[in-house]
């Protein structure tokens, strides 16, 4: 159900008694920018851990274990071309509580606390509260440097969008751009964020719409809006080669990434043709990627795709050796050439068919998923019911498939090179 | 007979039967979901490579157990990945120091991938040729953990703690280890503990329990029986050396510390150890959670940052607590600790109105994992001699009192040995 909390705030509930829990998410979202990034994280970090009333990260902790322990968070996302703050919060439904539990009450109030009244002095946020949390941030931006893959990732992600920040940088901001933010110019741009932002509210479990919806209307910062609809797909300016480039670290393996273009989207008519191309390419752990590389040379231990279908892209990453990555690079270019050329057992494609079914029907045990699900569709302004679905997983046929493989365009190839010097 | 165990309060219904050949099955259905999740667990992990067997004493290669996990998916002329993906279930396994788990979850096919999970486990193959295959992939991997800082602070901090004993060594081993393993070494370790009392079968989610049970026991009425065998297992763990920070050098972007504590004090199993757990995880709560005094002055102080975090592992035979963080300050927050945590007998008792909020909060931490599958299957361990779920761990913490954390603290603190471990970059 679907409720207009203001001009352009929406509460959408998913009524269920399935579960013990209960959710919330309150996604706040605009179009991105890079300029935004850095301050979009470290807000986050602000909204979640203090507010005027609870003004130490212990009051904060000490009021979620007094609610029996809600899981309290807040955090950045992007959907294609949408930069979004997300706040969420799980807790457990009333029955399962001590006798006249009554919860929500205490979690809405929560909410409004955190959300409408920061933690602030005057017009900036409180100084020494500011800079523990930007210095906090700057550790962890540092710290991704420990996490190979992901460091791969991230320098895969700004090679593939040259010239293109927006899109190129990591979500979290730099270094350099989260040292520069003041607590002046960061809740000036919170006070935009609440005014401006398209709002959107959902509720799964066993709620009481009647008691959010009027909960909600008392945010006084939920006010009407003027929103201005934006492209959500990514569409990447085109390249002339490949982008190529390679880091040498000192280490125990190397890390192979490629990505390619894929120009197609969530909710295109080869969408799902898409997906399960993904899946015999190096989606699954019975992928082309996986038996060749893995199984039957035994060149790596982690091998995968990965398909994004709001920025069109298939990336692929594999944790190998550092004297076989022309071999393993090689090998990736043969297996996109073999599912283009259809060469793949009938087996494997209906089992690939029958493992997006089976995992389709089994989100439906997880509240997150079911709300996660809801919002895209939203979003997109795309759905189809669960028998429409798998019908159109069910119908993909091989030459769709090849169709898809056809359209992949190498784009990058970065190299985490070592050379086992530890 | 299957034995009916009610929580009423949750509306849940445990099923336990040990069938005629040993293995222990147990049945957790959840009402309303769609998907099914199934564990078969062997009591056997990366420490047992030392036993006794029929008399004989028997001593093997570092990773074996983990090396037996990986080989188990690789049969005669295909890959068990290819029967689940042809179900389209959801399939893996994982091995501990004590425990080896190989999973499924489906929302199809229930039977189907219950005969293909304990035909794959029940029934190997090993060849030298498939041997020899799986090293160049467990090296890789091997290679892949050696890379992770966090991943090597914690077994070098096990090691630092258990000194030339089976647990100093990686799960799965190193590289010269795996390389020692032989299809002889394979086959032992399998005829050994692979047998079906020494395995258990929890399954949760949606399930008719009768219906299950009659497949289950089916499938194994088509098992061979295996000859008894006489195994003792061989767990020396000498004693701790002197409290020393082993200093390790790696690319890290801010120096890693590790504090590890070895328990000294006898470690309870069943319901006893659980509580015990329980009650250590609340200790710790009360004093290096986000709730408690003591870490928001080492947060404020800039000591610790998000990257901090603690835990407790209750095994089959040791128990250990690791605290770690990042941090500019490690001796700092090495000092800061060690008067944190000797501060902690004397202190606690007075601090019941924290004891109930963190009560509070850990009751609601277990309501939230009972709409999780994976949280119900994963805090199951079907070796500790009687069933103990989720469910029931929640009543154990319900009737939790302050003196009972004390009791434990005490127990474990007073003669606990203490070791350190520091990851640091030497050029920054």
């Amino acid at each position: 159900m679907k409720y207009e909390i203001a001009k352009g705030i929406r509460l959408i509930t998913i009524p269920t008694t399935k579960f013990k829990n209960s959710k919330l998410v309150i996604n706040f979202t605009f179009p991105a920018k890079h300029q935004n990034y850095a301050k979009l994280a470290l807000l986050a970090e602000l909204l979640e851990n203090c507010s005027a009333q609870y003004n130490s990260e212990l009051l904060v902790s000490r009021q979620l274990s007094k609610m029996y322990g809600a899981s309290f968070g807040v955090t950045v996302l992007r959907y294609g071309n949408q930069h979004t703050l997300q706040v969420s919060i799980t807790f457990p439904n009333d029955r399962y509580l001590p006798p006249k539990s009554e919860l929500s009450t205490a979690i809405l109030a929560f909410l409004k606390e955190m959300i409408e009244h920061p933690f602030v002095d005057g017009d900036q946020f409180n100084a020494a509260y500011f800079r523990i949390h930007q210095g906090n941030m700057i550790h962890y931006l540092d710290s991704i440097q420990d996490n190979k893959a992901f460091f791969s990732t991230l320098a895969l992600q700004r090679l593939y969008y040259p010239n293109d920040p927006d899109h190129g940088n990591f979500l979290m901001g730099s270094h350099q751009e989260m040292s520069q933010i003041s607590a002046q110019d960061l809740y000036a741009f919170y006070r935009w964020v609440l005014k401006s932002a398209k709002i959107t509210i959902l509720a799964g479990g066993d709620l009481a719409s009647d008691r959010w919806i009027a909960g909600f209307k008392r945010f006084s910062s939920f006010t009407d809006r003027n929103l201005k609809p934006y492209q959500l797909r990514v569409v990447p300016a085109p390249v002339s080669k490949v982008q190529r480039a390679t880091k040498v670290i000192a280490g125990s393996q190397s890390v192979l990434s490629m990505a390619y273009e894929l120009p197609i989207y969530f909710g295109d008519d080869d969408y799902f043709a898409a997906v399960i191309f993904n899946q015999l390419f190096g989606g699954s752990s019975r992928s082309l990627l996986f038996t060749n590389v893995r199984e039957k040379n035994s060149l790596a231990y982690d091998i995968h795709s990965s398909y994004n279908s709001l920025v069109g892209m298939v990336s692929v990453q594999a944790g190998i050796d550092f004297k076989d990555e022309a071999r393993v690079t090689q090998m990736v270019a043969d297996q996109l050439q073999q599912t283009t050329d259809g060469q793949y057992a009938d087996e494997l494609l209906e089992g690939v068919k029958q493992a997006l079914i089976n995992q389709h029907r089994s989100e439906a045990d997880h509240l997150g998923s079911l709300i996660e699900k809801q919002y895209l569709q939203q979003m997109m302004g795309f759905s189809l019911d669960d028998s429409k679905w798998e019908q159109q997983v069910s119908g993909v046929t091989r030459s769709q498939i090849t169709k898809v493989a056809k359209q992949l365009t190498l784009r990058v190839i970065y190299q985490l090179n070592s050379r086992g010097d530890k | 007979m299957m034995e009916l165990i009610d929580y009423p309060k949750y509306n849940e219904k445990l099923f336990v039967q040990t069938l005629s050949n040993g293995l222990t099955v147990y049945l957790q259905p959840k009402p309303g979901f769609n998907k099914t999740t199934a564990v078969l667990g062997v009591n056997y992990g990366s420490i047992d490579s030392e036993f006794m067997l029929n008399g004989e004493k028997v001593i093997q290669p570092a990773g074996i157990a983990h090396f037996l996990e990986h080989k188990m998916f690789d049969k005669k002329d295909y890959d068990v990945f290819e029967l689940f993906n042809k179900t389209g279930a959801r399939s893996n396994a994982f091995t501990s120091f004590t425990k080896t788990n190989y999973l499924f979850s489906t929302a199809e096919s229930v039977k189907a991938n219950l005969d293909i999970l304990l035909d794959f486990v029940q029934i190997p193959y090993f060849t030298q040729a498939k041997v020899e295959r799986e090293k160049g992939i467990i090296d890789q991997e091997i290679n892949m953990y050696q890379n992770d800082p966090d991943n090597q602070a914690y077994f070098k901090m096990i090691a630092s703690l258990y000194p030339e004993s089976v647990l100093a060594n990686d799960i799965a081993g190193d590289i010269q280890t795996v390389a020692q393993i032989t299809l002889e070494d394979v086959e032992l370790a399998y005829r050994t503990f692979y047998r079906p009392e020494n395995m258990s079968l929890f399954i949760t989610g949606k399930l008719d329990p009768n219906e299950v049970m009659g497949w289950i026991e089916e499938n194994q009425r088509q098992k061979s029986t295996q000859d008894p065998i006489r195994l003792q297992r061989l767990l020396t763990l000498p004693v701790a050396s002197k409290e020393t920070i082993l200093h390790t050098e790696m690319d890290v972007s801010r120096p890693k510390i590790t504090l590890g504590l070895r328990g000294r004090d006898p470690v309870l199993t069943g319901r006893a150890g659980l509580k015990y757990e329980i009650a250590i995880s609340v200790m710790f709560d009360l004093f290096l959670s986000e709730n408690s005094v003591e870490y928001d002055k080492l947060y404020h102080d800039e000591i610790i940052d998000d990257s901090f975090s603690w835990e407790f592992e209750n095994e089959r035979g040791f128990h250990f607590a690791v605290i770690n963080g990042d941090t500019d300050k490690p001796l700092e927050l090495v000092k800061r600790l060690k008067e944190i945590i000797a501060a902690i007998p004397a202190k606690i008792g007075d601090l019941q109105t924290e004891f109930q909020l963190q009560k509070n909060e850990l009751f609601g931490n277990y309501i939230e994992m009972m709409d999780s599958e994976e949280a119900i299957s994963g805090q199951f361990d079907g070796f500790i001699g009687e069933p103990v779920t989720i469910y029931d761990e929640v009543e154990i913490l319900k009737s939790l009192t302050l003196a009972d954390v004390l009791d434990v603290a005490k127990r474990f603190l007073s003669q606990a040995t203490i070791q350190e471990v520091m990851i640091q970059n030497p050029n920054r």
